[in-house]
């Protein structure tokens, strides 16, 4: 049971606060944190088909940061000069090397998103707050495949009276875009009728029941509570200062104490609930098994 | 007045202004943030005040499968690098159903379309640029400005949009992406921007050129036939 099997109110209730929390914290330690758990996190939901990117991030960051360096010359400490004469600082640099890691941390949550949050469940959760969009995304992302039935059916019937596309030259390239003009038409006309079927019904009415697979159960409001908690523990860190680093013109940071171990504990709990809960289920069908 | 027109108005005049006076105050160089966050409650209010009117089934649909047709051509093109269609389609729908169809076409296939080939930071911007191409071609079709009978107006149109609008927008979230805010970083985004936004504007006109008459009278056979959105002129 994955990340990705759980409610997805609850899974909209991580990754909200984990984008915000992962572009505004810029506390190395923090950065750190976000960086490291959205690598894990992507590697964990994702598998093989993340493995690259995840790698791609890596010399991204130092990358970044040296790009950064050699456009922002901000700063106290002066390490050297580039050729334009321009004081090249160790504050820009640190700064650089931050907003990458960052910006990699960002886009790998967003990875996770991608392999966690598949279409029906965003069509569930915006049926629940916007009937209209739900509809609207309905028909777009349900609308491939009967498009493609239907391209199907005309390539064979045009075949079948001597205008497939195994034609020589130009009359192959006609044949297809009369097939595509006439799945076109008819999908307009197919969907402009489910539409009257669905006014009758009376969509989008307010109060209105609609069938739904997902349940809010037990499993899910344990999970709740769990992130609110690590959210107010961040919540608290963050009002304290201790999320935040500043750059210019000198390096300035909080006193790390045993308080900011707490916050860098829920923080890290918080980032890394991904694969942590995967792991709990793991480890719980494990003993379950060795309990038969 | 209705609840959600008064949400829209709200959103428009409070908060879209609040949010970069906000940044400006805090002093800190977030400009991506700052953009993103004017982007998406803009497109909230228009989302909330097109939502007030109770569009009906028949022209949402009608929207949704000219969003199918925008991701399938971006997805048929993606070997081509730069080559899309997808803003030619968008501005055809704009200037056969109105600006507000062209614009919902347009931020929902960068929506969309983006399911398929990666969610980013720079989907916002995607949004909203092609949302704008959608809106800007209907205004000028609406307005009489441009007649969409007239297919080598309505090509170069397209073109010259792309070239000096959408392009030089999407190349503005590249920049307050990549925090490149000094003259040289600005120059170089725009300058590396401009051969990409050449294959891009002339992909769009030839996209206009072929496919507009095709998909303009479907659309306008469609509208009579169901009765749907603006009354043809």
């Amino acid at each position: 049971m994955s990340f990705s099997s759980y409610h997805p109110g609850v899974i909209i209730l991580y990754f909200i606060p984990a984008f915000f929390c992962c572009a505004l914290f810029d506390q190395p330690i923090f950065t750190a944190i976000s960086y490291g758990a959205a690598f894990a996190c992507a590697l964990a939901v994702g598998g093989r088909r993340s493995l690259i990117p995840c790698l791609i991030t890596l010399p991204f960051v130092p990358a970044y940061a040296l790009y950064y360096w050699s456009f922002h010359h901000f700063g106290l400490t002066v390490v050297r000069e580039n050729f334009a004469g321009n004081s090249l600082t160790m504050e820009s640099f640190l700064f650089g090397l931050s907003l990458g890691a960052r910006i990699a941390a960002f886009f790998l949550l967003i990875l996770c998103l991608f392999h966690v949050f598949s279409t029906d469940k965003l069509i569930y959760l915006t049926g629940r707050v916007w009937p209209r969009l739900s509809l609207y995304l309905a028909v777009c992302f349900r609308g491939f495949p009967r498009m493609r039935q239907a391209s199907s059916a005309c390539f064979l019937g045009r075949a079948g009276i001597g205008f497939g596309l195994r034609e020589q030259g130009i009359s192959s390239v006609k044949n297809a875009l009369k097939v595509a003009s006439a799945a076109f038409s008819w999908l307009l006309e197919s969907y402009l009728i489910s539409a009257r079927s669905m006014e009758s019904r009376g969509y989008s009415l307010k109060g209105r029941t609609a069938f739904a697979i997902y349940r809010f159960d037990n499993r899910d409001r344990g999970l709740v509570v769990l992130l609110c908690l690590l959210l107010a523990c961040i919540g608290a860190g963050a009002a304290l200062d201790q999320t935040r680093m500043l750059f210019d013109p000198q390096i300035i940071i909080n006193r790390i104490t045993p308080l900011s171990c707490l916050f860098y504990a829920a923080y890290a709990a918080f980032m890394l609930t991904p694969v942590l809960t995967g792991a709990a289920a793991g480890a719980g069908y494990k003993r379950n098994l060795r309990r038969m | 007045m209705r609840r959600k027109s008064v949400i829209a108005l709200l959103l428009m005049l409070v908060l879209v202004p609040a949010v970069p006076l906000l940044a400006w105050k805090m002093g800190s160089g977030m400009y991506y943030l700052t953009s993103a966050l004017v982007i998406l409650l803009s497109l909230a209010a228009f989302l909330v005040s097109y939502e007030s009117r109770h569009p009906s089934a028949r022209d949402l649909v009608v929207i949704a499968v000219m969003t199918a047709i925008g991701t399938v051509s971006r997805a048929a093109f993606i070997m081509l690098p730069n080559i899309k269609p997808v803003t030619g389609i968008i501005m055809i729908t704009g200037a056969s159903l109105g600006p507000e169809a062209g614009f919902l076409t347009g931020i929902l296939t960068a929506f969309v379309s983006n399911f398929f080939f990666g969610q980013g930071p720079w989907t916002p911007w995607q949004m909203f640029a092609y949302g704008l191409g959608g809106l800007i071609m209907g205004l000028l079709c609406k307005k009489g400005l441009l007649n969409r009978r007239n297919i080598p107006a309505m090509a170069a149109a397209g073109g010259l949009l792309v070239l000096c609008l959408i392009g030089p927008l999407l190349d503005t979230g590249t920049l307050f992406l990549a925090s490149a805010m000094t003259k040289g970083g600005v120059a170089a985004v725009y300058a590396a921007g401009l051969p990409v936004n050449l294959i891009h504007a002339v992909s769009t006109a030839l996209t206009i050129l072929f496919l507009c008459r095709p998909i303009d009278d479907k659309l306008t056979r469609i509208k009579r036939k169901y009765g749907l959105m603006e009354v043809d002129k």
